[in-house]
Formats: structure tokens, sequence, C-alpha cells
């Protein structure tokens, strides 16, 4: 029963396991540039999983001790799983000793799948998502492990690698944009973070922008709603 | 053996000039051995907290000692988890989301 399930949520997770591929690689090789070794890539993925979070990490990791910061930021940057979390409140009911787990793992990708995919017929729907997650925490895993263990013996020049994350950001807002009809909410987001840095400097912008964006939402909300109906 | 025990004897005896004793110390600093085994456990004891920080062996050096490292990650750790599991301890499936949290987090 157990390998059924896992038959059936594997073909649904190849795409992402190509896409940690580099991803993956990228942040292992980008932590031993840094100094960290295996065990400290492997620690970091396994706790936090978290792939977004984990570049910004490496900028937190190489700078002065900062830990108030440093959960303003997460918070911040992962808010969006909040949104998952709710969307996934019915699916996940009555998973059981499985749940914390699955709440867990709920990344980008894992979402992405759990969210739009109906398991198979015959194939217990929490079992599925189970090994769903578990693929993708394997994959996420293994591949940065894979990335820190190349960096031992590839040394290349990684200056821009860690446009990774900018790039991936872009395409997360793209897909949002091209959801939408209408981009009213992005656009507050992308004038707001404008006008942050212009008044308070690249080192500081980030978190005046989040509740800039918050406040302007708020203020703006039935504009907005009557824009969505 | 006898020409071992010989050496060895000669190596420490006084007699001995400086000058080999220079060559036979020379020797032993290019002999492949010293550099596999003696040289590293020398250079990790002096750097022994961005060893075990780099997890087995890094270069860079870092700004913060393991402690604050562990701290940040737990940090990291904490936020994300707390962003993941708030939804489902704050609204429960059988009780509806309030509207304005629907609203605040779709956008």
């Amino acid at each position: 029963m157990k390998l059924k399930s896992l038959k059936a949520a594997f073909p649904y997770t190849i795409p992402i396991m190509a896409g940690y591929m580099f991803l993956g690689i990228a942040y292992g090789f980008l932590m031993k540039t840094k100094g960290f070794g295996l065990g400290m890539t492997v620690f970091t993925s396994i706790v936090v999983f978290a792939g977004s979070m984990q570049y910004v990490g490496l900028t937190l990791l190489t700078a002065a001790f900062n830990p108030v910061y440093t959960l303003f930021l997460t918070l911040m940057i992962n808010a969006r799983h909040l949104f998952y979390g709710i969307s996934m409140l019915k699916k996940y009911q009555g998973s059981g000793k499985l749940k914390n787990f699955l709440i867990f793992g709920l990344v980008d990708e894992t979402f992405s799948i759990n969210c739009s995919t109906q398991p198979p017929a015959g194939i217990d729907k929490t079992k599925f998502y189970f090994f769903v997650t578990l693929l993708n925490y394997i994959y996420w895993v293994s591949w940065s492990a894979a990335g820190n263990i190349l960096g031992n013996f590839i040394t290349f020049n990684t200056k821009g690698l860690d446009f990774v994350l900018t790039a991936l950001f872009v395409v997360i807002f793209i897909n949002q944009w091209k959801e939408r009809k209408k981009h009213s909410a992005a656009l507050i987001g992308l004038i707001s973070p404008i006008i942050c840095l212009l008044i308070f400097g690249q080192d500081r912008f980030i978190i005046p922008s989040m509740l800039l964006i918050i406040t302007v939402l708020i203020v703006f909300r039935s504009r907005i709603d009557k824009e969505a109906e | 053996m006898k020409e071992t025990v010989y050496s060895s004897k000669l190596y420490k005896s006084p007699a001995i000039s400086l000058q080999k004793r220079i060559f036979a110390n020379r020797q032993m600093r290019n002999s492949r051995s010293f550099h596999s085994s003696a040289k590293p456990r020398v250079k990790r004891e002096i750097n022994f907290i961005n060893f075990y920080a780099a997890g087995f062996g890094g270069g860079m050096e870092l700004n913060m000692n393991t402690a604050q490292i562990i701290i940040t990650i737990a940090l990291m750790s904490i936020g994300t988890m707390a962003t993941r599991f708030i939804p489902f301890l704050c609204f429960p499936a059988n009780k509806k989301t309030p509207k304005y949290i629907v609203y605040l987090i779709s956008n």
C-alpha cells in the first residue's frame, strides 16, 4: 500500500527533482564558497527547508550576528506560506500523525503539487501528500549536499551565482502577475519598496516596505476588493 | 634494524652538527607525511571555531562564532515553521477563516 502511494506520487515530483537540481546544487556550492562545509549545509537544509530563505540566509550567516533582523526577515520572506497553509487547511484535515510533517514540508513546490493534484483512484490521499512532501524534502537535502561536495572539487568564479535568488523571485512575481487579471496589489508590492529604498537606503528598506505594503492594502481595501470582483 | 638504531642514536647525539640537524628538519618538513597529517591538525586547533562552523573544514573567515551561527539557523527555522504552522493552529478546518485574513494574505 505504501509502495503504491510512493509510485503514484513519484511522477508528480520529477519536475521538482529537476528544478531542485539547479537550485540545490547552487545553494550547496555557495555555502562552500562562504566557508560552510557539508555538515552545516545539510543541517541547514534539514531544519530550515525553505529554498529562498536559505539563499537569504547565506548573507545573514556571513554578516554580523543579528537575531532580531534574522527572525523578522524570515517571517517577511516566508509570509506567503501563511496563504499556502490557509489553502491546505481542508486538504490536510484528518491526516493524523503525518499532519505535522505535511505542514513542516509545505514549501512552494510541495504546495503547488498537493494543492492542484487529486490523488489517483485507490490511493490514500494522506499517504500521497506525505510521499510528495517526503520526496521533495529528500531532493532538496540531497542536491544541496551534492552541491557542497562538488564545491570541494571544482572551483570557478562564483561571482553572480547568488543572482539565482533574485531570478527566483522575479519568476514567482511573473507567475503571480499572470495569474491575476488586475494588478493593483502587485503594483503596490512593486512601488512601495522603491519608495522605501529611496528613503531608507539599501540596507534598511525591507521591513519598512513590508509595513508600507500592509498599510496601503488595508487603507485601499474596498477599492482593491471591487477590482477583484 | 641495526642501522635504524644507529641513525637515531646519531641524530640524538650532541656531536651531530647543527647543519645536519637543519637538513634533517627540512627533509621532515618536505616529506609527505608531515604535510598530510601534522600540518592540518595544527591548523584545525588554531581555527577550531571556524572549523566546526564550517561543518567539515571551511575556508572563509566568518563573522560569527559557532553558537551564533546555530542560533541564526535556528531562528530561520523557527520563523519558517511559524509561517507554516500558524494557519493550522489559528484556523482549525472546521471553523471559517475571517475574511480580513483571507484578503490580506491572498493579496
